[in-house]
């Protein structure tokens, strides 16, 4: 009964956590831009995430090792710190995205610019860090995520034409504008397949004490969690597509997000959006925020727990409050949030090689896994994954170029 | 000895970029203008129905102008026969745009500057192309 009741619980946080600035934003693009062609994006990043998700799980709940624990031992501190700077260089920029996010939706509730709630959103996220625990932070955000869902009914409710987008799971070419096409393509990508979820996932895991029994818990939390997850970047996408693309609105500011659900829901569907984006928003940046953090003591080998007090864990809770202040001078500077997220939505994908690779040999590894390490489905899934990142990492420099709004 | 092939394939790849024909840029210029004056009509209507608060319709509406005033002076550096055209209407829209920021409060206007906007939307759809019917909701 705890088993099924920790399912339960796995998924609806996995759901509720799962939408952030980047799948929004990136799904909305590719819907007023392309209609329904590239939901193939969002569902073959979905499908990577459940396979990434999984390892990651299970490594944490096998072994005890996080993936950057895994890391350091097997292939030595140089590689460590190679990808500790490339994923915290990346999540950096990410993280400013998502606190550009909450700041976005508090300008979209008051009229106040967002660069004025740069500060007040920092120091909440601090405060919430400092003091909360790692289930408060987790659970709590995430179960106010659920509000996302009012996406999938809005994409419901509309009675969009469901053989069209079952076919946009298939890729197909657009008669125009390729480059762009494959641009947004990539982005969708880089937001779904983010190393900060897998990473935040296998210290989620260590954080809630997971042993070898919940192996066939995190498989059903794992595809559970991010298929529904994917289906609220499908639903954003459906939307994008059935109330923008007729309109001839392509998305490239923030403010006309909330188009998204106001011709559905009316005033309600408003402030649905406002607390969508400021709620999922809030969650990610927390996360990125502790990923960081859990990268670098999980790297060095410094204490670090979100449930432990800040003055136990004096340098992990250094890491996060100087990785928040950062992230919050990038948003006071007045970066356009909506171009952060897509600039680094294309950044993730270009480095996503760092990441999976070590994936391929740690998931093989007897002395962390033992009987269960990957079969040759998984092997051949992860050897497809990294041949994706190479090639995201090698396009999505180029496209942003020539590609990018 | 540097090879230096590479550099230049994306130096000339950097000038293919920036060198595309006066047409398809007036082109994409104009969907861009009728992307933000669509925008603005929706976020509008919205306010005159009484479904956005105006913090929100305030700032959208300065940006959406913005956006279109940057367009605007990207076409005014287009060698392209219909720009004229389409400048007239967009600075047609930019009035109505600022007019609109002074109505605030008065919905009925609104939704008067809102068929406005409209036309000016339908006028620029038509300046890219003058002989067909012009395809705007």
């Amino acid at each position: 009964m705890k088993k099924i009741f920790e399912i339960a619980l796995g998924i609806v946080t996995s759901v509720g956590g799962f939408l952030e600035i980047g799948s929004i934003a990136t799904a909305a693009q590719g819907g007023a831009a392309f209609s329904f062609q590239l939901i193939w994006a969002i569902a073959l990043g979905g499908l990577c995430v459940i396979f990434l998700v999984e390892q990651a799980g299970r490594l944490a709940a096998v072994s005890g090792h996080t993936i950057p624990d895994a890391i350091r031992e097997r292939f030595g501190s140089n590689y460590f710190l190679f990808l500790l700077l490339v994923i915290a260089i990346v999540s950096l920029l990410v993280m400013a995205a998502e606190f550009g996010g909450v700041c976005v939706a508090l300008e979209m509730a008051t009229g106040i610019g967002f660069q004025w709630w740069a500060i007040p959103v920092a120091f909440v996220v601090w405060l919430i860090i400092w003091k909360g625990t790692f289930g408060a932070i987790e659970k709590g955000v995430s179960l106010l995520g659920l509000v996302t869902l009012c996406f999938v009914v809005g994409a419901i409710i509309i009675h969009p034409p469901w053989k069209a987008i079952l076919h946009g799971v298939l890729p197909t070419l657009p008669a125009q504008d390729k480059t762009h096409y494959w641009f947004v393509a990539v982005s969708i990508l880089g937001a779904s397949i983010s190393p900060y979820l897998f990473f935040f996932y296998s210290s989620g895991a260590i954080e809630d004490e997971w042993d070898q029994s919940y192996v066939g818990v995190n498989r059903i939390i794992a595809v559970g969690g991010m298929s529904f997850g994917s289906l609220i970047s499908i639903a954003v996408l459906v939307l994008a597509a059935m109330l923008l693309l007729p309109a001839a609105i392509k998305v490239e500011h923030y403010s006309q997000l909330p188009l998204l659900l106001i011709p559905i829901f009316g005033r309600t569907g408003f402030w649905l959006f406002v607390a969508s984006l400021g709620i999922a928003c809030l969650g990610a940046a927390m996360e990125i925020t502790l990923e960081i953090a859990y990268l670098a003591a999980q790297g060095f080998g410094w204490n670090w727990s979100e449930n432990q007090r800040p003055l136990d864990e004096a340098r992990f809770s250094l890491v996060y409050t100087v990785t928040i202040v950062l992230a919050m001078l990038l948003v006071v500077v007045g970066i356009d949030p909506l171009k952060l997220t897509i600039f680094s939505m294309a950044l993730t994908a270009a480095t996503l090689p760092v990441s999976i690779v070590p994936f391929l040999f740690i998931m093989n590894d007897k002395s962390y896994l033992r009987t269960y390490r990957n079969g040759w489905i998984s092997n051949g899934v992860v050897l497809l994954i990294i041949a994706l990142a190479f090639i995201l990492a090698i396009v999505s420099i180029p496209l942003q170029i020539f590609g990018g709004s | 000895m540097i090879n230096r092939r590479p550099i230049i394939l994306v130096l000339l790849c950097l000038a293919c970029q920036s060198c595309g024909s006066d047409a398809e840029k007036f082109n994409k210029e104009i969907e861009e203008a009728i992307s933000w004056l669509a925008s603005a009509r929706m976020v509008s209507d919205a306010y005159a129905n009484g479904t956005t608060p105006e913090g929100y319709t305030r700032k959208a509406l300065a940006s959406f102008q913005n956006e279109l005033q940057s367009s605007a002076k990207r076409m005014e550096t287009i060698s392209d026969p219909r720009k004229q055209l389409a400048l007239a209407a967009l600075k047609q829209s930019d009035q109505t745009l600022v007019e609109l920021q002074t109505k605030f409060g008065d919905r009925a206007w609104f939704s008067q500057l809102n068929l406005q906007l409209a036309n000016q939307q339908t006028s620029i759809a038509a300046s890219a192309n003058p002989k067909a019917p012009p395809n705007t909701r």
